[in-house]
This record gives structure tokens, C-alpha cells and sequence, in this order.
């Protein structure tokens, strides 16, 4: 057989496949299996051949074979047998040597296409996935629980939050009602949402509920619904819920701080008056009880005057450590042994209806602390464990080294910082406290126990004396179950401080000096004039510091005693006024108690205080020991 | 069009814009789709949108956008999408675009509810081809301009492109006339 044509898409790849040459000589056929002659293929014709073309290395034409039996010729159409584009690219063909009418190109371009789409959507999949996953970590990690609810309240979706509340997977709980989990009165209230007709697309509720967890702990959730049921992705009611107790009892605690520190400067401002006023009432009974007969009825009246003012200058003094204005004096201590020395003392208080005992846990540190302060917020605690029980009982005080590592509330709202504290906790079975009473516990005059049983002070004190160590109160009670209270107290961790020094003997003299007195208190002038006057000291006195500048310009003075609050200015600024006009002028300031900010620069610049209310003998011996040059700050 | 069209407009935003853009473009085009398929059917007013809000927010014309959108059909989605196909259609910008009718046609098979365009490319002169665009859909010719200085630098020839003539009327048809492989005219 002789080739009589070759088509141009064959001649184009191989010249040499030209007419005339032996067909056998460029052809095999591969199938179907007959022999390469004409008969054979006539007989085939009609069927699909796949003929091996060696025109091009590893080409293979698939087509057919027709038969012209009046020009004695066979014909075949066909086109390159190819899987893909790149067996094509590879035999150095292209689309154009797929003939029209073949429906290979057609295919191949399928095949591309079909690929294309699935790697498309493969894509589609894996970035759907991706952004799946995202939400799903995003919702678990919010602290908030979303879901969907349906009009009935049944639940169609919850995030995985909800699993801590319910004790079940969110999965499981499909199909539940949300409102029956709730508080009777809140659902209530918010089935009535959910039926009323005209709450419609996109209205939003929001309420706060009631809830109690798998545990059996309450909690108060916000609860924002939106109705989304018109949705066409949502189908439904969405609800936001956000656990708020903790909120709300920081909330609540903060009141509870801010009414205490109200009441503390309420207390602090009456008890400075007071201190004025006691200590005029002693100064003049001690002068007068100075001139009366020793043992004699006006010595003897005048001594109860000065008991009963001594008294009320105790109270004061309790309100003023409430309010935190008290000046504390700080020394490393160890409040085991503090507590070790007090247990004789504590066991003869509480009296033989009760078993008072202690126990510590491991060492325990030392902490900065002022030890009288520290004695009296143990004795009240312990008085108020015994009082809890009039029948008698146990009282246990607990000693423990404590270590947090995360902030924490106090039962007052107050941030305890991360750190080591040393814990003393007083233990009683008495009749504990409700929330109520707790959360006044701590109020100045506020007392359980019956007129004229208590003043009301004893935990006003101890907060206020744990504040001022910047210590934490916390109180586990139950009524009937009795209470512990514990109070921390930071760990020092300096060495134990020695023993204080013993004050100076104070020793009369006749004096000579020059004083003047600045207090816009005239009956503080008045007895301080007298006091130091008869001493023999030349004095003068100023209500007003713009009348004390006169004194110092117009007369020599060699000690200045001054108030640290007063009008037109303050203490500390009527001292660089007057030291401007005469800087050897020596300095002992006044105070009923610490203002913040004046004290601290009266502290830097090294003046002695005097702490109101004062005895006589403690003015004389402070004023003397100024003129000689001491500046021991130490409160007299 | 087919989500493919979309999904190259989507790419071409995002590669050069940023997400945030394109999200704006989606969201001032009221398109509230997060994902185009390939092989699905959209309206053409999604892909019209998409266009005449990108214009508005990327402060480009609409015809700017077509035409950096062709090239970047050509040398993005085509390129890397169909390279076998791109590489069996031509091997020459004049071979390509001669065989771009037939591409399309076959390209149905695939893409049933597909209308491409119709391309008649004729050789003028070596260097010179005269490309004459029709399409159902008005106001494409600038993406055709975007698409043949695509294919030049596909086929790495440098291409001038000019616009000949417009008929308008219910089928676009737009005349090029095409230099390629032209030097770079002096100033």
C-alpha cells in the first residue's frame, strides 16, 4: 500500500511522510489486531484504529477508516491519541493539530478545566475549614456563651462556654429550653419576650438572670437577645450571655469600700475636733488638779475629769486608726511570738467558758508591722469570736506562712497583690454572720450586740489597722456555722528591729525662750500660752499665719509651734515663710492627725511632730527638747 | 459569569490592595457572597458591581480597573489556573490569539451557560495584527486592551495596542490594530 496523500497537520511534523512513499513504511496499527493490508482494512473500516504514526517519536493517531471503492482508495481521519495537554506539548503538538471535528481537544480542555475546578474547590474547602475553625476558637476562647434559640426557647446552637455552667457538652444540650434553666421569676419575664407577637426582626431584649450551675453556685448573667429569625443564615433568636457575678460583687464590694472610706473621713474629721477639744479639757485640768491639794476632794474630781477625758481620747483614737490617720510605727516583728505572749493575756479575756488555743503552720515569717496595733486588731478579732458564742466554745487562732501568685479581692474589695503574707486566722463556732451584717461589719458604731454591749469600733479598728499595713481581711461565715477571720499581713523581709529607745526623761527648768504659737484653735492658744507661760517662756500666739509673719517680723522668737492645718495656708508653708524672715527659728508642728501629702513634707524636712491631744508635761518636755536641739519626730 | 471571572477580580484586589479593601469593594457592591465558585454561574450585574465599587473606592476608573483586570487574567488566573491549556493555544501571540475562538468554543463543553467572546485575529503585516472583538456584553473593551498587553508580556513580545474602531449596538464590536514585537518608538 502506497501513501496517495498526506494531510498538511501530518506534513507539517515530518516532511519525509510525503505521497508515494510505502504506508507500512510510516504506519503500524495497533488496533484492532489485523494484518496491514488492504482487504484487512476494508473489512475493518468502520472501527476505531489506533495506528502508531513514526512520523513523530511516540505519536499515535486514533480515528477511522473509510473505504472509496470507486477510486480503489482508503482514507483516515484521526487525530493525535493524548491523555493531556502535556503527552501533546511533548510531541510538539498543539491545539490546533486537533482537528475540528475531533472531540479529543474538546476533552483534553475538559480534563484541564475539570482539574482547575477541583483544585478551586479543594481551595474553597480548606479555607471554608479554616475560617470554621477560626469561629469555633474564637467563640470558645471568649469568655461570653453565644447561641441560638429558637421562639420557644428551645436551644438550635450554644458555644462550648456553656459546658463549665451546665456540666454537659454544648452538643448535648440542643434541644433543651434555656428558660427552664433559669430562675423562675427571669423566665418568666423573658418568656414573656419571646411571646409577645410584636417582638419582632432585629428587637433586641436584654436582662439580667439568674442562674444556678451544675454545682449548685448561683450566678447572674447578662443575657442579650436579638431576634435574627428572619435571618437567612441565622434562623433564629441569638442570645449573648455574660456571667456578671463577679462584677456585680466588685461592683457591690467597691460601694462597700467607698461607704467605709467616707465614713473614715466623717470619723477622722469629728475625732481631730474632738482631739482639740480633750485636749484643752486636759491641759486645764491638769493645770488646775497641779495647783490643788494632793488627795484633796477638787484634786481627787479633777483627776476623774482627767480619767474620763483620757478615756474619750482613747476612743478617739480608735476612730482615728478606723479612718487610717492614726500615725503607725512600723518595726519587723514576729507576730507568732507577738501572738505567744498574748495567749496568757487572751485566755484571761475571753474568761473559763472558752478553750482559746493556737496553732501554727510551718515557720512563720516576720512582717512590718506596729506591734501595739497588731496586739489590739487580735484582741478585738478574738473578742468578737468570743462574743459570737455567749454560751461558750472553742476559739482557735491559726498561724500560716501564705504565698499567692495572682491578685485577689479581700472580702472588703481590696486588691491583695501577688506576694507572701503571713495569715493569722481566728476560728469560732458561733453564730456566724449573714451577708447583711457582714458587709456593715466594718462600719464604725455598727454593732450587734445590743445597746450599751459594745461601741461598734472593734472591726472598724481592726480594718482600719489592717489597711494601714496594707494587709487584706478576709471572713468565711454562715449563719450557725460560725466564722473565720482571717487577717493578712504582708511578709517583711528585713531583720527583727531592736528594741525601742526609751524616751528622755523630761527635767524642769525655768525657761527663757521666745515662743510663738500658731493655731487657729483660740482655746489651743489660749491653754498652750498658759502651759508655757508658766514656765516661765515669753510667749506669743497667732490665729492666723499672716498674724504669726507679723510676730516673726516684728519680734525675735526662737521656736515656733505650729498647727499643720489652718487657714490661708498650711503649716509647713507658713514655716518657709517665716524661716525666709529668720531661719534660725526651730520648729515643732501640731497635728490631731496625718494629712496626706502635708505630713510627708513635714517628714522630709526632718520637723518634730506633736501629736494631739498632748498633756502638759508632754508639750513641756517636746518644747524643750526642740530648743536643745532634739528632732526626734516620735508622736508625743 | 462564571465565579472564575469573579474569583480573578477578588484575586487581583486582594494581591494589590490588601482584604480590607476587597471587603469594602464586596460590601459597597451589596455582594454578601464570602466565597465565589469556579464553576458556578453569577449574575453579570455581581461582576458589574464589583467593578464600578472598586472604581469608587480605589479611586480608579472603570476602565482602568478592566484593563488591569485583562492583563491580570492573562498572566494570573489563566497562567496559573490553565498553564496546559495556555501552552497548547499558542506558542506565538499571533498563534494564541488564532486560536483563541477555537479555545473558547471548546471551552464550552465545560462551561455550558458560558457566552466568550468571538476574536478574529488577522496578520496585516509581520509585526501587525488587526484583532477584531465581538461580545454580547457591552463595555468590556478595555478589559480586551488589558488582555493583549497581558498576552505580549505572556509571550514576553512587547505589544502596543490601539484602538480602530467601535460599533456600538446589541453586540460590541471593537477593531484593534496590534504591534508586536515592535522597539520601543524614541521620544
Amino acid at each position: 500500500m502506497v501513501l496517495v496523500d498526506v494531510g498538511p497537520g501530518l506534513q507539517s511534523l515530518n516532511k519525509d511522510m510525503a505521497p508515494g512513499s510505502l504506508a507500512s513504511d510510516w504506519l503500524t496499527i495497533r488496533r484492532p489486531a489485523i494484518s496491514f493490508d488492504f482487504p484487512s482494512l476494508v473489512e475493518n473500516a468502520g472501527l476505531a484504529f489506533l495506528i502508531e504514526c513514526r512520523a513523530v517519536d511516540g505519536l499515535v493517531l486514533r480515528g477511522q477508516v473509510l473505504h472509496d471503492p470507486e477510486q480503489g482508495v482508503l482514507f483516515f481521519l484521526g487525530g493525535p491519541q493524548v491523555a493531556n495537554f502535556s503527552e501533546m506539548r511533548a510531541l510538539g503538538l498543539g491545539l490546533r493539530d486537533l482537528p475540528p471535528h475531533d472531540s479529543m481537544g474538546d476533552m483534553l480542555v475538559l480534563l484541564e478545566t475539570k482539574q482547575a475546578a477541583l483544585v478551586d474547590a479543594q481551595n474553597l474547602a480548606e479555607k471554608l475549614t479554616m475560617k470554621r475553625k477560626w469561629f469555633q476558637a474564637l467563640i470558645a476562647a471568649s469568655s461570653d456563651i453565644v447561641g441560638v434559640i429558637d421562639r420557644s426557647g428551645c436551644v438550635e446552637y450554644v458555644s462550648p462556654g456553656i459546658e463549665k455552667l451546665r456540666g454537659m457538652t454544648s452538643e448535648a444540650l440542643v434541644g433543651e429550653s434555656f428558660i427552664d434553666w433559669l430562675h423562675e421569676e427571669d423566665a418568666a419575664a423573658l418568656r414573656a419576650v419571646l411571646n409577645n407577637e410584636n417582638w419582632g426582626p432585629n428587637a433586641r431584649h436584654h436582662q439580667l438572670v439568674r442562674l444556678q450551675d451544675c454545682h449548685g453556685v448561683d450566678h447572674t448573667l447578662d443575657v442579650s437577645l436579638r431576634n435574627m429569625a428572619d435571618h437567612k443564615y441565622v434562623g433564629g433568636i441569638v442570645i449573648n450571655l455574660s456571667d456578671v457575678t463577679d462584677r456585680l460583687e466588685l461592683r457591690h464590694q467597691l460601694l462597700q469600700v467607698q461607704r467605709l472610706d467616707t465614713l473614715g473621713q466623717l470619723a477622722g474629721g469629728i475625732a481631730h475636733d474632738f482631739n482639740n477639744l480633750l485636749f484643752v479639757i486636759i491641759s486645764y485640768a491638769a493645770l488646775l488638779k497641779d495647783a490643788a491639794e494632793p488627795e484633796s476632794r477638787d484634786w481627787e474630781d479633777l483627776d476623774e475629769i482627767l480619767q474620763a477625758a483620757n478615756d474619750a481620747s482613747g476612743l478617739t483614737s480608735q476612730m482615728l486608726t478606723f479612718s487610717r490617720k492614726q500615725e503607725v510605727e512600723l518595726s519587723t516583728l514576729s507576730f507568732r511570738s507577738v501572738v505567744d505572749e498574748m495567749m496568757d493575756m487572751l485566755v484571761r479575756l475571753v474568761g473559763e467558758k472558752y478553750k482559746l488555743s493556737a496553732r501554727t503552720e510551718g515557720s512563720i515569717s516576720l512582717v512590718s508591722g506596729d506591734e501595739a496595733q497588731l496586739r489590739q486588731v487580735l484582741i478585738n478579732v478574738v473578742v468578737n469570736a468570743k462574743d459570737a458564742m455567749p454560751e461558750g466554745g472553742e476559739i482557735e487562732i491559726e498561724l500560716a506562712d501564705v504565698e499567692i501568685e495572682e491578685e485577689r479581692l479581700d472580702c472588703l474589695g481590696s486588691l491583695v497583690p501577688p506576694g507572701n503574707y503571713v495569715v493569722c486566722t481566728v476560728i469560732d463556732s458561733g453564730a456566724g454572720m449573714s451577708r447583711e451584717v457582714l458587709e456593715r461589719a466594718f462600719e464604725p458604731f455598727y454593732t450587734t450586740k445590743g445597746r450599751g454591749k459594745g461601741t461598734g469600733l472593734g472591726l472598724a479598728t481592726v480594718y482600719g489597722m489592717v489597711a494601714e499595713h496594707r494587709g487584706a481581711i478576709f471572713v468565711d461565715t454562715e449563719l450557725g456555722r460560725g466564722t473565720r477571720f482571717s487577717f493578712w499581713l504582708p511578709r517583711s523581709n528585713s531583720a527583727p528591729s531592736g528594741e525601742a529607745k526609751a524616751p528622755s526623761a523630761f527635767v524642769p527648768n525655768l525657761e527663757t525662750e521666745r515662743i510663738l504659737v500658731v493655731d487657729d484653735s483660740e482655746a489651743i492658744l489660749k491653754v498652750v500660752d498658759r502651759v508655757l507661760g508658766q514656765r516661765g517662756y515669753e510667749m506669743h500666739t497667732a490665729s492666723l499665719p499672716s498674724a504669726a509673719l507679723e510676730v516673726v517680723q516684728g519680734e525675735p522668737v526662737d521656736l515656733m509651734l505650729v498647727d499643720i492645718l489652718m487657714p490661708e495656708m498650711n503649716g509647713m508653708q507658713l514655716v518657709e515663710k517665716a524661716h525666709a524672715l529668720n531661719p534660725e527659728i526651730k520648729v515643732l508642728m501640731m497635728t490631731g492627725y496625718s494629712t496626706a501629702g502635708i505630713l510627708e513634707q513635714v517628714t522630709e524636712a526632718n520637723l518634730p511632730v506633736l501629736w494631739k491631744p498632748f498633756t502638759p508635761e508632754t508639750l513641756i518636755a517636746r518644747v524643750r527638747g526642740v530648743l536643745d536641739g532634739d528632732v526626734d519626730q516620735t508622736p508625743g | 459569569m462564571y465565579g472564575l471571572v469573579n474569583q480573578a477580580v477578588q484575586g487581583m484586589v486582594i494581591a494589590g490592595f490588601g482584604e480590607d479593601i476587597w471587603e469594602r469593594i464586596k460590601r459597597d457592591a451589596g455582594v454578601d457572597l464570602d466565597a465565589f465558585v469556579s464553576m458556578e454561574s453569577y449574575d453579570d450585574s455581581i461582576t458589574y458591581s464589583l467593578v464600578q465599587a472598586g472604581s469608587a473606592v480605589l479611586d480608579m476608573s472603570p476602565e482602568d480597573i478592566l484593563r488591569a483586570f485583562g492583563e491580570y487574567w492573562v498572566l494570573v488566573t489563566a497562567a496559573e489556573g490553565y498553564p496546559e491549556l495556555m501552552q497548547a493555544a499558542g506558542s506565538t501571540l499571533p498563534e494564541f490569539l488564532g486560536n483563541l475562538d477555537q479555545l473558547h468554543t471548546r471551552v464550552l463543553m465545560t462551561f455550558p451557560e458560558l457566552r466568550p467572546p468571538s476574536f478574529n485575529c488577522k496578520e496585516v503585516r509581520p509585526g501587525e495584527l488587526c484583532v477584531k472583538y465581538m461580545s454580547e456584553r457591552v463595555g468590556l473593551a478595555p478589559m480586551v486592551v488589558g488582555l493583549l498587553e497581558g498576552l505580549g508580556k505572556h509571550f514576553n513580545t512587547q505589544v502596543e495596542v490601539t484602538v480602530v474602531e467601535v460599533a456600538e449596538g446589541p453586540v460590541a464590536a471593537t477593531e484593534f490594530r496590534v504591534l508586536y514585537g515592535v522597539a520601543e518608538s524614541p521620544a
